[in-house]
């Protein structure tokens, strides 16, 4: 009988309270970011999305705005919050969802660096990084097109809304919703017994969600990984030798368990970098992450005031569908990501100016670019 | 030196990897004892071929399992458990060249020669059987992480292959029929105690000094 065990079963206990605490506090920490812009008055998010003039711009905002953090997540419920409470319009939510599917893999690109020093390693690596990166630009060469031709994603999630919410009225009510919404009215209450009134409770309400936001899916991945290593483990070695679907539910589940894309992304990056798991086995893990770490933006949607919370986070869900429905099921569309990945591994690993071309040209560069020419080519 | 009972719930997912690792040593003390079975003439070398290079090939096959295993193991679980990461891919070689050695002894057996006098014979029976156990005993004491019985076995090994080092220079001096085949066998010999005693070294030693036991440390 192992004697750790009744410590580990009490720490397992303990850590799962904690990720329900936590689970909670991010709730009402979307609840806050959604409530601030209403305190703040008439005018505010107009203020705030004045530079966000076309869908194009609103892309390259997600981009941008999901480097900064490093979490798509994060950048993902901050909009599904903004679109429940009513201040960001889903035409632009929309794309700013797609720019934060690219700008997450920023992450895993910056740890294939790691391995810069030695070639075959690090092509290998930066290959399984950027392989996850041209699949999410793939995607939103085809779908953006798609979805600003015919609205598809957006009227799919519209439909979908319509039968998952109930049919009526313009939002809906659960007792995780009530919930919320009494630690939020704590919160808020304690805010002004600070003396906060007007646009600086705004202000207080609007940093504290953001904050909230941030600790709490930190701490939810933290917990959730120490608790999940063990059968993430055995997952990641039942999934060396193997393609396909299983892939892809591995990386749904591993990406639902600690919420995030990045954690699981990243964990493939040293396996393909070592050799033992290759590009082609790699990449349903990639498309599964991508799928999985949906599930909070769903979760945000759960302490959004109007269904369109919903709708947002469920085109964020169809967009990772849809597209793995395109570039996985047949195998020419299949190697169309894998063969650009590992050609500009290839160069990369001959000269390093490409890496830093690559980073900066497609998450900083691109995006400011895109922010500016847009913005201009919408004010005209 | 316990590399395991120091670690937290990360431990158990490496002590997976540390069963893998005693499945390893079974197979390879299995190839060791076929092949002195054929080496010896207590059975026919030819015959025990193709199992002998089955079992081996199982062994390979454990390795490249088991630093498949660390690789992910470490990616999970970042530097907790690193220093008992590089233990075991250690280690792995060494289980791995017991395999080699022992495959190596069958070849020599599969040649029929005699090796030497009736007492040459009786040392290679003797010195054969006590590495046998050996590797079976470096396997308990792996898995049961005995440090005391550690040293014991790490002393015994000592004597066994400064015997065998005897022999093989006596061996070499000596230019009678089959000669280098039976310097060759003991040889072999040695490096499969010397494998076995690297692997129980990892239990008595801090990982910079594993394979260099001194005993007057």
């Amino acid at each position: 009988m192992d004697s750790n065990a009744p410590r580990f079963r009490a720490e397992v206990f303990l850590r799962l309270v904690l990720v329900l605490l936590l689970l909670g506090g991010f709730l009402v920490a979307i609840q806050c970011m959604g409530d601030a812009f209403k305190l703040m008055g008439e005018g505010a998010s107009e203020a705030l999305f004045e530079n966000v003039k076309n869908p194009f711009a609103a892309l390259a905002v997600g981009i941008l705005a999901t480097v900064l953090v490093q979490s798509s997540s994060t950048t993902t419920s901050m909009i599904v919050a903004l679109v429940g409470s009513g201040e960001l319009p889903l035409a632009y939510a929309v794309p700013m969802v797609m720019g934060a599917n690219i700008g997450t893999t920023i992450t895993n690109t910056l740890v294939s660096i790691g391995h810069v020093r030695q070639s075959a390693p690090f092509r290998r690596a930066f290959a399984a990084a950027t392989v996850h990166d041209f699949f999410n630009l793939l995607c939103v060469v085809v779908l953006l097109p798609l979805e600003l031709g015919t609205g598809a994603l957006s009227h799919t999630a519209e439909f979908l809304t319509r039968h998952l919410a109930g049919a009526g009225g313009g939002s809906f009510h659960s007792p995780v919703k009530t919930a919320v919404k009494f630690a939020y009215k704590q919160v808020l209450h304690g805010l002004q017994g600070l003396g906060l009134e007007g646009t600086a409770l705004a202000i207080a309400v609007l940093v504290l969600g953001i904050a909230m936001t941030f600790v709490c899916l930190i701490f939810i991945t933290k917990n959730m990984r120490a608790l999940i290593a063990g059968p993430l483990e055995a997952a990641l070695n039942r999934s060396l030798g193997r393609s396909g679907l299983i892939g892809i539910v591995v990386g749904v589940l591993v990406t639902v368990a600690v919420q995030s894309s990045s954690i699981t992304t990243s964990l493939l990056v040293p396996l393909c970098a070592a050799g033992i798991l290759s590009l082609e086995n790699a990449f349903p893990i990639m498309l599964g992450a991508n799928i999985g770490t949906t599930v909070t933006a769903l979760l945000a949607s759960t302490a959004a005031d109007s269904k369109e919370g919903l709708t947002i986070a469920i085109v964020h869900t169809l967009f990772n569908v849809v597209g793995t429905l395109i570039f996985f099921p047949v195998r020419r569309l299949r190697q169309v990501p894998i063969r650009l990945a590992r050609q500009l591994a290839i160069l990369a690993s001959r000269n390093p100016l490409y890496v830093a071309g690559y980073v900066g040209g497609v998450f900083v560069l691109m995006p400011l670019a895109g922010i500016w020419i847009f913005n201009r080519l919408g004010g005209q | 030196m316990s590399w395991f009972k120091k670690l937290g719930p990360e431990s158990r997912s490496l002590e997976t990897i540390h069963g893998h690792f005693q499945e390893m040593l079974r197979d390879a003390k299995t190839v060791v004892d076929k092949a002195l079975d054929g080496l010896l003439g207590r059975a026919d070398a030819k015959a025990l071929h193709a199992e002998v290079f089955a079992t081996d090939e199982r062994v390979n096959q454990a390795a490249t399992a088991v630093r498949r295993e660390l690789v992910v193991h470490g990616t999970v679980h970042g530097t907790e458990t690193f220093p008992s990461l590089l233990v075991i891919m250690s280690l792995v070689k060494d289980a791995e060249r017991i395999g080699d050695y022992g495959k190596n002894l069958l070849l020599l057996g599969e040649q029929s020669l005699q090796l030497g006098s009736a007492a040459d014979r009786a040392a290679l029976e003797r010195l054969g059987a006590r590495i046998s156990k050996g590797l079976g005993i470096a396997r308990e004491l792996y898995a049961t992480e005995d440090a005391e019985g550690g040293e014991a076995f790490m002393k015994e090994s000592k004597a066994i292959t400064a015997e065998l080092d005897a022999l093989v220079n006596a061996g070499l001096a000596a230019t009678g029929e089959n000669a280098a085949a039976r310097v060759l066998a003991l040889r072999f010999l040695k490096r499969v105690q010397t494998h076995a005693s690297n692997i129980v070294s990892s239990l008595v030693l801090p990982l910079d000094q594993i394979d260099f036991y001194d005993e007057k440390r």
